[in-house]
């Protein structure tokens, strides 16, 4: 008994646990020991909650995850131990798991998991490709003449409607019917350069592509009844006089006959230099809104309904490569070819100044969490996808790359999309890769 | 006593010399044996027999000893007793010569006289030293010593004799008894003895025995001859005659002197001799000595300044000195002497500021001239002078190194440039040569395969490729936005291919362009130049769609040079003369030669971006010509010794020379035909550079491997220098046969950089 009192209290520090989590344990201050680490302060919720199945979680204080004891990140951080200090939890993320590969020919520059159970991939191989859960391939459209740049799912349960874009200066509009297969609609003629990205609102009525000629085309996801282009504007020129011309064109007989050529309905300028994706807003609330970011360092917010930018930031020095938002369309996430992530925030001032992700190699590509709004994942020309959770911008939360079985470098990641079923599916140089990734929301 | 002692000397030299007599004629030989024989008598006559041998010895003894010891030492030894008494007898004569020396000696005295010197040394050379040595005479114990004392009674020496007095007696014999006063008789007396006695005028009053005492006749013939002033010596005759002793008859010198035979060491080589003979023969073998050594050369001094160097002017005679005025009097007139004001001014000056470094004083006179004031001073700057020292001490300039570093902006600053490596496209073999589109997005690369790639710049995919059969000399992205095509210089041809994935309306104004369906009729020139394009072309194929078919051995295009329209394009070949220099105009499928002739090899060329300006280097020149007047505009100089590249700034004011030799010049056209800027911080040869289009950067790569960023602004005022910072060393390109970076382009509107390296790489740096 003599020598357990005179053991040395540990050293305590004062906490405050908040959470923007459901587990919402009483806002008190805790005086715990500072040698805790996550585990304990894990267990700690666990028991105040008493829930039934242990819930992992994450402390993030000062927007940094806390991944040794208590202690030794007060050293770190030249917190004082007397300090009250605020922490917050959230759920832990799960080490993502690799589920599955999607094997390509060709380097696979896009891919949409909004289908549920499907997985669309664009190829530079100028094919369109859809598989399901099995991994087996379900259609193969192609159509375009140029590597597609772009994908995305526009509307449909049982036949899907699906657009397109391409290097070739186009977009098309695909019908995929069980039972018919692939059927192309339209084709979108806007661009007089490659079309960078094609996005659809969430109510699938409207489309935005972008391109490289600085411009931005609002289409309607209606199909024409009869062409708006006129053909000559739309076919390759050729030196070859006319027979040899005739058969080509008869060669290609949807393209001229059943697919018809769809003029925008809006064209959206203001970038100067190459649009590298715009998106539309998540929410239904704004559901006229939509933003875009480009090579010419600054991404703009456009109010689709009439057709005018509404704002533009610049990001000086910074060619934006991708974008995304969060499901609560209040944070922009932007790849910038600087090695940065940029978030901004939608409802700041005109001139906000973002936080960065740093990566070690130019990020390709960013997709959100489609419910979480605080998870985005970045895949970079490294090969190495990173899971972030904005609340802790120091450092990705997970980072995940395949390894295959020849230990051969992973290629470049080129698109990257997470699905609702929280499966992320990451096209690059290699294929597409497949991986599980629970938030645990 | 002295007559017996003499008797009984001569008694043995007798003996020892057989030495008969003195003939009676040669009696007065010499003073000393007159003397002797004149005490003796005639007893010594009898004994004398032959004169002539015995004279001789004695005269030799008296002039030469050391030459008879000399003689006597080479005899046999049996002879030293003889030399023994030879000796003492020459000690003898000595002993009689040195009476003869004094002539004044009273005879009555002489015995005492000559016993009271000191005795004579005789030098002789000892037997067994062989050192020279004094040699006394023995001391003959029953003489007197003190001959003072001789036949004296008195013996209280020399004292007051009026102490005795009053006293019966004046002295003390030698025993210690009285010596009684003589009787003395009154005066009368004394009279009466002179006048009774005869002698009594020759006698004299003796102090010591206090008593007359009458003078003998020898004193008596003294004083006689004293006073007659002759010689006061009776016996010496200063006219004695001659005596001949060695001419004459019968005393002819016989010589040799001893009839011994002569020595054996006479005649028989020395044994001594050889020994030190052979010792020396043994160190001339050994090497010890060298005979006939060649004389050092001494060092030969002259007189430096004596006669003026010829190879530079003789030294400046040293400037004479002024002569002084009339204000450095010590007494100057009264119009000389400065005024209150003037003083007070020359005091207020600086040292160096000073017209004279004097004030004129007056004195009345020059004893009133003060001591020099500054003479410590002036003694210490002259030191100084000898020193070599200047006189004026500067402080020494504290600057700090730093502030001496231009003060550039931080490069921070002046973001953005390309920082780090974002994409890398392998698989090229030695990738030559690389272009930008004029978007940006695409890049070109040719390599030694011949392989020509398209690659996408955000991506890294390659696009296209085309194949050729030659290694890839050069390739260059038309800068028109409304066609857009690639020119490739193969060997001795220019292919120029269409990218892909172009818009319809592009395509098809490209294809017009260089494909158009009414060819324009071949020139009619004698050239051999020829432009072809294909009868049916599609754009899917990996055919060029025209050629230009260079001359015959005109070799691989080294460089192709778009004007900044894109309708010119120049090409250089790899060979040198006319044909290396083309410049082909697209739309009218024209080509020109502009140089009738090219003095060097043309490395490279280049159109001034607004002039109608051609810029040519060749080796070591850069030469500015104007094709609208088609005349020389300037030539610049870099100083490099073969120029690599070069490229001129956005605004054509400017120009940049690489060179192999690893220099950068910077040009400010004009300025002056001088580089403005000469660079060299790469450690190989400069391979590249380029300016970017739009930002203030350009870069220049080399065989060390690395791309260097530079910022370079330049103002529009003439004024304002530009401004050269360097920003960041780009590494990463390995060195591969010894070549590092071959070509580096910029992306025209990021501030990206492509870079192609013999490694094989494509890289694109990012900012």
């Amino acid at each position: 008994m003599a020598s357990l009192s005179a053991a040395p209290t540990p050293r305590t520090i004062p906490i405050i646990l908040k959470t923007r989590t459901p587990y919402v344990i009483p806002a008190e201050k805790y005086m715990v020991p500072t040698t805790w680490r996550r585990f304990h302060l894990s267990q700690l919720i666990n028991k105040v909650l008493a829930l039934p199945t242990p819930v992992p979680f994450d402390f993030i204080a000062n927007g940094e995850m806390i991944s040794d004891s208590l202690g030794e990140w007060c050293d770190k951080n030249k917190h004082g131990e007397e300090e009250t200090l605020e922490i917050e939890y959230v759920q832990s993320v799960m080490p993502p798991q690799h589920m599955s590969s999607l094997p390509h020919p060709d380097w696979v520059s896009s891919i949409s998991c909004r289908i549920p159970g499907h997985f669309l991939t664009g190829s530079y191989d100028s094919v369109v490709r859809l598989y399901d859960n099995r991994q087996e391939l379900v259609h193969a459209i192609s159509g375009h003449t140029g590597p597609v740049s772009s994908v995305a799912f526009v509307s449909g349960t049982d036949s899907m409607l699906i657009a397109s874009a391409s290097y070739d200066t186009t977009a098309r509009l695909t019908l995929l019917d069980e039972a018919d297969g692939p059927k192309p609609l339209a084709s979108l003629h806007l661009h007089t350069a490659a079309v960078s990205s094609v996005t659809s609102n969430p109510a699938g009525s409207h489309l935005l592509t972008a391109g490289w000629d600085s411009l931005i085309g609002l289409w309607t996801t209606d199909v024409p009844s009869s062409h708006e282009i006129p053909i000559d504007s739309v076919l390759l020129p050729s030196t070859d006089l006319g027979p040899r011309k005739r058969r080509k064109l008869a060669s290609q007989p949807t393209s001229v006959d059943d697919v018809k050529r769809k003029a925008p309905s809006a064209v959206l300028k203001s970038h100067t230099a190459r649009v590298s994706k715009a998106i539309w807003s998540s929410v239904e609330s704004q559901k006229e809104k939509a933003w875009s970011c480009g090579w010419d360092c600054t991404w703009r917010s456009w109010d689709v309904e009439i057709g005018v930018c509404s704002g533009t930031t610049t990001a000086p020095e910074k060619v934006l490569l991708d974008m995304a938002i969060t499901s609560d369309a209040r944070t922009l996430a932007i790849a910038s070819a600087d090695r940065t992530v940029l978030l901004y925030s939608t409802t700041a001032s005109s001139n906000p100044t973002p936080s960065h992700l740093v990566h070690p190699a130019p990020p390709t590509s960013v997709s959100t969490h489609p419910t979480s709004s605080h998870h985005i994942i970045s895949g970079a020309q490294d090969g190495i996808v990173r899971m972030w959770d904005v609340r802790s911008t120091k450092a990705a939360v997970a980072n995940f790359k395949r390894e295959d079985e020849a230990g051969n470098k992973a290629g470049r990641v080129l698109a990257v999309d997470w699905a609702k079923d929280e499966l992320v599916g990451i096209a690059g140089e290699k294929g597409v890769d497949v991986w599980k990734c629970e938030t645990g929301l | 006593m002295p007559a017996a002692a003499s008797k009984d000397r001569k008694k043995r030299k007798l003996q020892v010399d057989n030495v008969s007599d003195v003939e009676e004629d040669l009696g007065q030989l010499g003073l000393d044996m007159a003397s002797e024989d004149e005490q003796e008598g005639s007893a010594d006559e009898q004994e004398s027999s032959d004169g002539e041998e015995d004279v001789f010895p004695e005269l030799k003894s008296e002039s030469d000893t050391d030459d008879t010891s000399e003689a006597e030492d080479d005899d046999e030894d049996s002879e030293e007793e003889k030399e023994g008494e030879d000796d003492e007898e020459d000690e003898d004569d000595e002993d009689e010569e040195d009476e003869d020396e004094r002539p004044f000696a009273n005879a009555a005295d002489d015995a005492t006289l000559r016993r009271g010197l000191a005795p004579h040394a005789k030098t002789v050379i000892s037997d067994i030293t062989g050192a020279p040595k004094r040699v006394f005479p023995p001391i003959e114990p029953d003489y007197d010593s003190d001959s003072s004392t001789e036949e004296t009674p008195n013996r209280v020496g020399n004292v007051p004799m009026h102490w005795y007095d009053d006293l019966p007696h004046v002295g003390y014999d030698i025993d210690g008894k009285k010596v009684l006063r003589p009787a003395k008789g009154d005066e009368l007396d004394k009279f009466l003895s002179t006048v009774e006695d005869p002698s009594a005028w020759t006698s004299g009053f003796d102090k010591n025995l206090q008593a007359d005492s009458q003078l003998t006749p020898e004193e008596l013939d003294l004083i006689r001859r004293l006073h007659a002033a002759e010689i006061p010596d009776a016996e010496y005759d200063p006219y004695e005659p001659t005596i001949e002793w060695f001419t004459g008859k019968g005393k002819e010198e016989i010589m040799p002197l001893s009839a011994k035979p002569e020595p054996k060491r006479r005649w028989v080589p020395s044994k001594w001799e050889k020994q030190k003979v052979m010792k020396i023969v043994r160190a001339i073998r050994q090497g010890r000595i060298i005979p006939n050594k060649p004389k050092t050369t001494k060092p030969q001094f002259y007189a430096l300044w004596a006669t003026p160097s010829s190879d530079h002017p003789p030294p400046l005679p040293a400037p004479k000195p002024r002569l002084p005025t009339n204000a450095e009097s010590y007494n100057p007139p009264a119009e000389y002497l400065p005024t209150p004001e003037e003083k007070a001014q020359w005091e207020e000056a600086e040292k160096e500021d000073r017209e004279r470094d004097f004030l004129p004083q007056k004195y009345s006179s020059l004893r009133l001239v003060p001591g020099y004031q500054n003479f410590i001073q002036e003694r210490f700057s002259r030191l100084l002078d000898l020193y070599l020292a200047p006189r004026i001490q500067r402080k020494r300039l504290n600057i700090d190194p730093d502030s001496l570093i231009p003060s550039l902006p931080s490069p921070q600053s002046l973001k953005p440039f390309p920082i780090f490596e974002a994409h890398r496209y392998e698989g090229t073999h030695r990738a030559r040569c690389v272009s930008a589109s004029p978007d940006g997005a695409w890049v070109v690369s040719g390599d030694e395969d011949g392989v020509v790639r398209v690659w996408e710049t955000a991506v890294g995919r390659e696009a296209m490729r085309w194949k050729f059969e030659s290694k890839i000399g050069s390739v260059a992205w038309c800068p028109r936005t409304d066609v857009s095509f690639i020119a490739v210089g193969v060997d001795e041809a220019i292919h120029i291919v269409v990218p892909p994935y172009l818009s319809p309306s592009l395509l098809s104004a490209t294809l017009s362009l260089l494909n158009p369906t009414n060819l324009p009729p071949p020139s009619t020139s004698a050239t051999t130049l020829k432009w072809t394009s294909p009868m049916s072309y599609s754009p899917e194929s990996t055919t060029p769609i025209t050629t230009i078919i260079l001359p015959p051995s005109s070799g691989l295009p080294k460089q192709l040079a778009f004007h900044r329209r894109g309708d010119y394009l120049s090409s250089v070949g790899s060979t040198d003369g006319q044909g290396a220099i083309w410049i082909h105009q697209i739309s009218k499928r024209h080509s020109q030669s502009p140089f009738k002739k090219i003095k060097g090899s043309v490395q490279r060329v280049l159109f001034h971006p607004v002039k109608p300006h051609f810029f040519v280097a060749t080796q070591r020149y850069v030469r500015i010509y104007d094709l609208a007047a088609q005349k020389l505009l300037k030539t610049l100089l870099p100083g490099i010794r073969w120029i690599s590249s070069l490229d001129v700034h956005p605004s054509g004011d400017h120009l940049i020379v690489g060179g192999y030799d690893r220099k950068l010049c910077w040009f400010d056209l004009e300025l002056s035909d001088k580089p403005y800027k000469v660079m060299r911080y790469h450690s190989r040869a400069i391979r590249s550079l380029h300016f970017h289009p739009t930002y203030p950067l350009f870069a220049s790569s080399s065989d060390d491997g690395t791309i260097q960023v530079f910022h370079a602004r330049v103002y529009n005022d003439l004024l304002t220098d530009p401004l050269i910072v360097p920003l960041k060393v780009l590494r990463g390109h390995h060195i591969k046969e010894g070549l590092g970076v071959l070509e580096i382009k910029w992306c025209t509107n990021q501030p990206w950089l492509v870079s192609a390296g013999s490694d094989g790489s494509l890289r694109v740096w990012c900012n």
